[in-house]
């Protein structure tokens, strides 16, 4: 009878564990909303403050940028905001990243936003300057600062060896990945000379999302689409905690501009 | 009732092997071996299996908890027959129901899985008669000694048809076993210690579809596989019996286009308990359960599960 007993024992402890579960929310993306201030040029009577949607920094990789503008205190909210940032290397010739072309006044955040895309960081030799541009009317240039390292793997650059160009992609999401869905957003640019940068929008884009500690993918992965201003939005799903890897193989007009070696985008989910 | 003991310890011991292998990730599990003592023609097993995900190591060994609910129930249907002395095969059929709650998605599966075809050749059994003279006496030195093979067919649904996690039941790719199994009673009749041991190879695997949506063909391998397992195994009487097990695997690093993928190695731990409860010679209920150390260091790119097994067994005598 006693050992009967541990039978019925183990019994109940498997079909009590079948009924079990845990349901669980997941982390919804990390979304900057609020920008905050970071940093402030003046000359004269104007003045430009610059915030971020992003993080508390100017970042390697993408960053959300808004600028306030005032002149003699008083805050402009027509009109447009350029911005280029400059980059010299050991005083050499300087080079620039992707940035919005015009920084239009956005009435839900009161300020001109728009999105720079540093493809390098401040490092000995290489300094960072911006010039700023309020309607023509107001230009403050030549300011320096600083463009920090990003710890995660965000933006990749390339030359397309058919076609000539050189591109950059950039990632905008997810920044915090989590386990199961998650939205996909990327920036595409092409240079000739990188100074200039355009946004790309008549890109195809072909997405392998592989489990890099297994060697399996993923379900529910969707294909970034072309949105606006060169951004794409696609799902990636990662489907288990682990290194997961994201392959972009990208196509214009039908024609692989990333060489037949897509580029990578490194995850770590937890 | 000699023979009744012996009968007891081989098939607790030889089941209990499989138990302590399994760890099943990304879809159907490894070998579920029914093996057949000396006495018995043939079996027909009805087990159930209940896996829970808890976890999993990452490439430096740290554990990471799982925060969502992920298992997979696998009852099944085995049958195993003797043809002789020395040679035995049997067959499992597993159905898997999966729960993978993944935000978003459909999180539950079902279907048949892959079928495990197994087999062994004894060169050994305990106690077994043997001829002198005129007189048959009982070899007391012999361990049991056996060559154990085995191949998995994958005849459940992979990864590159099924639409989601959920969907998986089988692995996609073909794998066999080779291997050693050894066991030796300590004290007659009342302790034994068994061994084994074997190498898993995964053949080449090429596909064009990833969940249903068509991809450039590639190619995948699993690395080499060795398996171990060590277990103690106590009979209380004619009727119970208990074990406990401690085993393991260690496997290569995959390859993806024919590139290693450095750093994808694994490698786990775990143990196990069985319990056999006999209500008469032909007939078997055993619970066994299987568990891992939530801990760093205890495996590395896997995942961590604790395993409840139910095993009703119904023997056909030989003689």
């Amino acid at each position: 009878m006693k050992y009967l007993s541990l039978l019925i024992f183990f019994t109940c402890i498997i079909i009590y564990s079948c009924n079990s579960s845990n349901p669980v929310t997941p982390k919804s993306e990390t979304i900057v909303s609020n920008y905050v201030n970071i940093d402030s040029v003046q000359s004269g009577t104007w003045k430009f403050i610059i915030n971020s949607g992003t993080a508390q920094t100017l970042n390697y990789g993408y960053n959300d940028i808004g600028f306030k503008v005032y002149n003699n205190g008083a805050e402009m909210t027509t009109g447009y905001v350029k911005y280029n940032p400059v980059m010299t290397q050991n005083g050499g010739t300087g080079c620039s990243s992707p940035v919005s072309p015009v920084f239009n006044y956005n009435a839900d955040q009161h300020l001109f936003t728009g999105y720079v895309c540093f493809t390098q960081y401040s490092d000995t030799g290489k300094t960072w300057q911006g010039f700023y541009d309020y309607n023509g009317v107001a230009k403050i240039d030549s300011v320096p600062f600083t463009v920090y390292y990003y710890l995660y793997d965000n933006i990749k650059t390339w030359t397309d060896a058919t076609g000539g160009h050189s591109y950059v992609l950039t990632l905008i999401n997810p920044t915090s990945p989590t386990l199961g869905l998650n939205s996909y957003s990327v920036m595409l640019h092409k240079t000739d000379d990188n100074t200039n940068f355009s946004e790309v929008d008549n890109a195809t884009f072909g997405i392998y999302v592989l489990m890099v500690t297994h060697g399996h993918s993923s379900s529910n992965n969707v294909n970034p689409v072309y949105q606006s201003n060169g951004k794409y939005t696609g799902q990636i799903n990662f489907s288990m905690s682990g290194k997961w890897a994201v392959y972009d193989t990208l196509k214009i007009n039908g024609s692989d501009i990333t060489n037949n070696q897509p580029q990578k985008f490194n995850f770590s989910v937890q | 009732m000699k023979k009744f003991y012996i009968l007891i310890f081989g098939v607790i011991t030889l089941i209990l092997f499989s138990n302590v292998y399994s760890q099943s990730c990304c879809g159907g599990s490894f070998y579920d071996l029914a093996v057949l003592s000396l006495d018995k023609k043939a079996l027909f097993n009805a087990g159930f299996n209940f896996d829970n995900n808890i976890g999993t190591w990452d490439q430096d060994g740290k554990w990471l908890k799982t925060s969502n609910t992920s298992w997979q129930m696998r009852p099944a249907i085995s049958g195993a027959y003797r043809f002789n002395n020395n040679i035995q095969a049997g067959l499992t059929v597993p159905y898997v129901v999966n729960r993978n709650e993944i935000p978003g998605l459909t999180p539950q599966g079902s279907g048949f899985g892959d079928i495990t075809l197994s087999g062994r050749y004894e060169f050994f059994h305990e106690y077994q008669r043997f001829k002198t003279g005129e007189r048959y006496k009982i070899d007391t030195k012999k361990p049991y000694l056996a060559l154990t093979a085995g191949i998995v067919i994958p005849t459940g649904r992979s990864d590159e048809t099924a639409l989601t996690e959920a969907e998986v039941t089988g692995k996609g790719y073909y794998s066999t076993q080779l291997g050693m199994s050894f066991l030796k009673s300590v004290v007659q009749n009342k302790f034994q210690v068994a061994v084994d041991l074997s190498w898993m190879h995964s053949f080449k695997k090429s596909f064009d579809m990833s969940y249903g949506v068509p991809q450039s063909t590639h190619t995948s391998q699993q690395g080499e596989r060795y398996n171990y397992g060590l277990s103690l195994i106590y009979l209380l009487n004619y009727w119970n019996a208990a074990s406990v097990s401690f085993g393991g695997y260690s496997q290569g690093s995959y390859k993806l286009d024919g590139d290693v993928w450095d750093g994808t190695n694994q490698n786990a731990m775990s143990f196990s308990a069985s319990y056999s409860y006999y209500p008469n010679l032909d007939f078997r209920i055993t619970p066994s359960l299987k568990w891992i150390l939530p801990s760093d260091n205890f495996g590395t790119n896997t995942t961590g599960s604790i395993t409840y097994v139910l095993n009703v067994v119904y023997y056909i005598e030989r003689y």
